[in-house]
């Protein structure tokens, strides 16, 4: 059959394409080539088994047959004892010798041709036109037409051993965990196998499939590889046709050998592949190559710069903590979001009872006290309520430390530990009315303060936790005003929330915390980490630039030094 | 069949929560009732958490093996803990300030070193990755907004300059909106996989 072969991927296409199926590459001006694997005579496929390896799938067929039969002769057994009949005239020394039931055995196979069983048939026929195929090929010369006669009588008396044997129980015990179908052959073979063991290879070719699956499964042979073609002696280099090797020969047990036809794959390879090829050869003999093992070259004076640099920094920001004059933040650095939290914070009205939600780590507690201390001292007025709800497991003692900033004369009340934020949420807002609930259900949860509160303060210090809060709440409760106090890493990514109107107003981070302190409270706490924290962001950015330049103009160098 | 059974029951667990935002009256001591489970498992989850982190502390100290003095200071501080928060309560001053003046600035102090990690990374950011415009862009953005983060410029009676700071902040707002909208939407179809148990967190996946 002849196909079109694109010369891009090298996909089969029909003579009546235009272009390739595979990758749509054009096919014009291509010249139909035989279709690799079909140029071998009888369109064999690539088989190692020999016949009597093919025909295993009705041998195992036969098999369950076999057990059928082998089990009805077991039930049989016992009501034929009195049927014994005569042994045959013709060998009448040997018929006194055998046992009763073997006499009766073989008996019953000459009266009925299907008793010895399918299986043994096949076995037998195997036999035969394997001798036959034999016979044929040694007539050619006299000593070989010789030794197959003495085989043709070796045979005789291994069919007949084996007809002998067919219902007999073998000496070797099933072992635990054989296979059904190794064990009917065990079971049908019996004793033979040992027997035959003597016999010449020639002789063992019809069972050497049986004897190697037995020999493999009780650890007598071992499963060998089957040889490898060398491409490189069996073509030359670059040939790309097809390749016959005839006469290869696999091993199947200890010294058994089955001979087979290797036909080597088809190997068409377009000059991309090629190149590809060549490239990952390339590659890898250049990984394997053996290079000096490159050492760190670290300057002496490198631990002297970052000493120098760390004590800079330290220092700098200690120093502004306890000297120079406190800043004043300007008025116009003030965001619509820190607007709405000074609205509510300044705010007279309706501020009985605020719901705080603690949902920052212990490691942020500084930053977020910052924020949230001049907006809670100057919301929460003597007699408010407080609701505190945590979704960190230090919530609680970070809460009380919080709070204690704030007034002593608060009515707290703690509504508990959350594990997840959405959870907290969801629990603490729906409060709705049940037409209906579980009868003698316990009672989880801490008795919850007058709903509503008057509105929701947050406090994270990450934008998970606090988004959590938000979406809950202002899903289930939309006209409670939330407000947010955090950090200034969870800032930029909760805005849209503020701009979306889920949440009413917001302040994240130092500055502006001291702005927010400035307006309320004039000075603090705030506006002096303030300064710190300009200094810290001051000497980080000169840093950053000074290392860029140095580190880019070093770049710079050893690629001018390459390419030089 | 276990199969079958967990996914018929996220099924169902997932609609009922589903369905409590839009009848909440007729479903509410439901979803109490399974919030209720939801936090208790997360608590009961919490607990063998700590008894497994006790549990290979103490083999790691039996065994004598690297790290071992390291076990011996985590269990000792477990155990001055638990057993201060027994005999005080968590609200008392002195149980708070002895978690806390620990806590606070053992963690700070590792929000420190991942500043200056950070700091570092930007400084071989050039010479690891060269003069790229991802990496330019990366860094020029950096700087500029830890330069208005501090609030230097001052923006009144200029209204250019206070338009382009404007603009410029709101430059990190696009970028903050595409990520939620992405979350968002990742989010939904998380939720509706494990709804119809095309993925199994529960079980293998």
């Amino acid at each position: 059959m002849t196909v079109l072969i694109c010369p891009e991927c090298g996909a089969e296409n029909p003579l009546e394409a235009e272009s390739c199926r595979e990758c749509g590459a054009s096919l014009v001006n291509i010249l139909p080539s035989e279709k690799p694997g079909e140029d071998f005579p009888g369109d064999e496929p690539f088989d190692f088994a020999s016949q009597d390896a093919n025909d295993l799938p009705g041998l195992l067929q036969s098999l369950k047959q076999e057990d059928d039969l082998s089990t009805l002769d077991e039930t049989q057994e016992p009501s034929e004892p009195d049927g014994s009949e005569e042994a045959p005239s013709e060998e009448p020394q040997e018929q006194d010798a055998l046992p009763e039931w073997l006499r009766r055995i073989r008996q019953r196979a000459q009266e009925e041709e299907d008793s010895v069983g399918e299986i043994t048939q096949k076995i037998a026929a195997a036999k035969d036109t394997l001798a036959d195929d034999k016979q044929g090929q040694q007539h050619e010369n006299f000593s070989a037409w010789l030794e197959s006669v003495q085989k043709e009588e070796k045979q005789k008396s291994i069919e007949d051993t084996t007809e002998v044997e067919i219902d007999g129980e073998g000496d070797r015990e099933p072992q635990p965990g054989d296979e059904d179908w190794l064990k009917r052959i065990r079971k049908i073979k019996g004793d033979t196998f040992e027997e035959e063991e003597t016999l010449s290879p020639e002789d063992q070719a019809g069972d050497s499939l049986l004897q190697w699956l037995v020999a493999l499964e009780s650890g007598q042979a071992t499963a060998q590889e089957i040889p490898e073609v060398d491409s490189d002696e069996t073509a030359p280099e670059g040939d790309t046709q097809a390749q016959k090797a005839e006469g290869e020969e696999i091993g199947i047990g200890d010294g058994d050998t089955m001979p087979v036809s290797l036909i080597e794959p088809v190997l068409d390879v377009s000059r991309e592949e090629q190149e590809l090829a060549d490239k990952l050869r390339s590659t890898i003999a250049d990984e394997k190559t053996a290079r000096p093992e490159r050492t760190r070259e670290e300057p002496a004076a490198h631990w002297v710069v970052l000493l120098i640099l760390a004590v800079l920094l330290i220092g700098s920001l200690s120093l502004s903590l306890f000297f120079g004059n406190q800043v004043r933040m300007p008025q116009g650095t003030v965001l619509p979001q820190n607007e709405a939290v000074l609205d509510w914070a300044e705010d007279s009205e309706d501020k009985t009872a605020v719901l705080l939600i603690f949902e920052y780590a212990a490691g942020y507690a500084n930053e977020v006290e910052r924020v949230a201390l001049p907006v809670l001292q100057q919301a929460i007025q003597p007699g408010t309520t407080i609701g505190m709800a945590y979704s960190n497991p230090s919530g609680l003692l970070l809460s009380e430390r919080l709070i204690d900033q704030v007034d002593d004369y608060l009515k707290l009340t703690d509504l508990g530990y959350y594990p997840t934020a959405a959870l907290g949420a969801y629990g603490l807002t729906d409060q709705t009315a049940a037409g209906w609930e579980f009868i003698d259900y316990p009672e989880s949860k801490k008795p919850l303060p007058e709903w509503p509160f008057s509105a929701v303060v947050i406090l994270s210090n990450s934008y998970e936790g606090a988004a959590g809060w938000v979406e809950q709440m202002s899903a289930l409760d939309p006209d409670r005003p939330i407000y947010l106090l955090v950090t200034a890493q969870a800032g930029p990514l909760l805005q849209p929330y503020y701009q979306s109107g889920q949440v009413a107003g917001m302040v994240s981070g130092m500055t502006e915390a001291a702005v927010v302190e400035t307006l309320l409270a004039g000075e603090g706490q705030a506006l002096v980490r303030w300064r710190s924290y300009q200094i810290g962001v001051l000497i980080c950015l000169i840093v950053i630039v000074i290392g860029v330049i140095l580190n880019g103009s070093e770049l710079s160098t050893n690629e001018r030094r390459v390419r030089s | 069949m276990k199969k079958m059974l967990l996914a018929a029951l996220t099924l169902i667990v997932g609609l009922t929560v589903l369905a409590g935002y839009f009848f909440r009256a007729e479903l509410s001591p439901v979803l109490t009732l399974i919030i209720d489970w939801g936090i208790l498992l997360l608590g009961v989850a919490g607990l063998i958490g700590l008894g497994y982190l006790v549990r290979m502390h103490l083999a790691r100290l039996f065994r004598r093996e690297k790290g071992g003095f390291y076990s011996l200071i985590a269990l000792l501080g477990f155990v001055f803990s638990l057993a201060f928060g027994l005999v005080y309560s968590p609200h008392h001053p002195f149980f708070r300030d002895l978690i806390l003046n620990v806590q606070v600035p053992v963690e700070a102090s590792l929000l420190a070193i991942l500043a200056v990690s950070l700091l570092y990374a930007s400084l071989r950011l050039i010479r690891t990755r060269g003069w790229t415009l991802l990496s330019v862009g990366f860094l020029f953005g950096a700087v500029l907004s830890l330069i208005l983060n501090l609030a230097f410029f001052r923006e009144e009676g200029n209204p250019l300059l206070a338009e382009m700071i404007a603009f410029l902040r709101g430059i990190p707002m696009a970028g903050g909106r595409g990520i939620l909208l992405g979350m968002a939407l990742g989010g939904l179809i998380v939720g509706l996989r494990v709804l119809f148990s095309i993925n199994r967190p529960y079980g293998e996946g």
